[in-house]
């Protein structure tokens, strides 16, 4: 008889029903996936956003050794700056303690990527420095 | 196709192929062939029939009370129930469809050659004399009911001949698991299978909706943080800060080390070179024993070093 056997329509929606939880299954993997990509990517972007300005932020660091330079104890000593286009190179001939001092904890507590650094006794109560910072 | 002529017109009234009809009884022989179509006309003695009337309008509201027109008269079985309304009275039948379905199995019978299953007594109900179809039995009509009854009840009979014979009456339609999940049961499987399908789909939907939305927050996220197109380019830039971050860390580090040295007099640091990063510090009128206990925490820190003597003194090579 041409009438549609309930069987097979039961058949159909069991196909139906496991092609729904075949695609379900396939729509919580990408769900997962980009769950995945978003967190990783908020926490590269996060992690890069905060070294690239401290490391690669050319205004922000040439402000802040302009700021070092501009110490009275610092202008006093002589204390000359280089700039170039990736970095700047610092240089003192003789600088007296207060002053070393003063510039050396500047720089080694400020976030500064220096690539070259010399500090060389010349007496008792003096230094030549001469350094170099990239970004 | 079949043509009727009306009033000098011809009129095509319904395309029909000519159809084999089968009377189907028990106590029939006979073979069939196998996919050729053809109706059954089933035997009185296959289904259960009563004529009634019923104060009711409708034939809906009819087939609602057959199940309790025949519950005092039938067997044990699984029944299904038809009925239909001829001038004011109603026909009221019940049969089993598994009975029915076994005997056209056991007949040779494929079900899906069947294209129609008639009601005996609806298809012959015209009969006026007995019609033998077996050799044993006959059919006939008592009080409007078509019986079949012993064959020698009656002198004489006529044959039971269905050749020109064309089936009017709506088929019933056989259930052919009926007896194993009963009509509501199935219904009620497909109905929560539909709905599950529809809350898989949906729930599909909202998980796509979702990660849509959650891959338009992360372009978001490289937009504002000017990241590279790819994460492969930036994962490298960010090792590279990465890098630069570890060797300043670890170059402060070591100066600290150093400087937290207590010198005595005589002593002191002459010079502290730093570059492709590798520290160098030079000691004045130090001895390398001495700066075993800075050493010793530079190792602990993981760097590695070198220490050499030099003229009135010694000189500490770490690697960053």
């Amino acid at each position: 008889m041409n009438k549609l056997n309930p069987l097979h329509i039961g058949a159909l929606l069991i196909v139906l029903l496991i092609f729904s939880f075949f695609k379900l299954d396939e729509a919580k993997k990408q769900l997962h996936s980009v769950q995945t990509a978003y967190k990783e990517s908020e926490h590269l972007a996060l992690e890069l956003s905060a070294l690239k300005d401290t490391y690669g932020d050319k205004k922000r660091i040439q402000n802040a050794l302009k700021k070092i330079l501009r110490l009275r104890s610092l202008q006093a000593a002589n204390v000359e700056a280089t700039w170039k286009k990736k970095s700047v190179i610092i240089t003192a001939k003789s600088l007296d303690l207060k002053a070393l001092n003063t510039l050396m904890g500047k720089i080694l507590n400020g976030n500064f990527n220096i690539v070259k650094l010399k500090i060389k006794k010349i007496d008792d109560l003096k230094a030549g420095v001469e350094m170099e910072i990239q970004w | 196709m079949i043509l009727k002529r009306k009033k000098g017109q011809i009129l095509f009234t319904k395309f029909k192929r000519n159809l084999q009809t089968v009377f189907l009884d028990p106590d029939i022989e006979g073979e069939f062939t196998k996919g050729k179509p053809l109706n059954i006309i089933l035997s009185p003695s296959l289904y259960w029939v009563k004529k009634i009337s019923l104060p009711v309008k409708y034939l809906r509201e009819v087939k609602k009370l057959l199940p309790s027109i025949f519950e005092d008269v039938l067997p044990e079985g699984h029944y299904s129930y038809t009925a239909y309304k001829e001038d004011d009275e109603y026909f009221v039948f019940a049969y089993e469809d598994k009975k029915i379905l076994d005997l056209l199995e056991k007949k040779g019978i494929l079900f899906a050659d069947v294209k129609g299953i008639y009601f005996a007594q609806a298809e012959l109900s015209d009969i006026d004399e007995p019609l033998a179809f077996s050799d044993a039995k006959v059919l006939f009509k008592r009080d409007d009911i078509v019986i079949v009854t012993p064959k020698v009840w009656f002198s004489e009979t006529q044959p039971l001949s269905l050749e020109e014979h064309h089936c009017h009456s709506k088929p019933l339609s056989l259930q052919q698991y009926g007896h194993i999940v009963d009509k509501g049961s199935l219904y009620k499987m497909g109905a929560m299978l539909v709905v599950l399908i529809v809350i898989l789909f949906i729930e599909t939907l909202i998980t796509k909706q979702k990660a849509n939305q959650i891959e338009e927050q992360t372009g978001k996220i490289f937009t504002k943080y000017h990241l590279q197109r790819t994460m492969m380019q930036n994962r490298a830039i960010l090792e590279k800060y990465q890098s630069i971050y570890k060797k300043q860390v670890a170059l402060r580090e070591s100066i600290v080390a150093f400087l937290k040295m207590n010198l005595k007099k005589g002593q002191s640091i002459t010079l502290v070179d730093f570059k492709n990063n590798v520290l160098n510090v030079t000691f004045k009128g130090v001895q390398e024993t001495q700066l075993r206990y800075v050493l010793q925490s530079l190792k602990k820190k993981g760097f590695t070093y070198k220490s050499t003597p030099v003229k009135d003194g010694v000189s500490v090579e770490v690697m960053l």
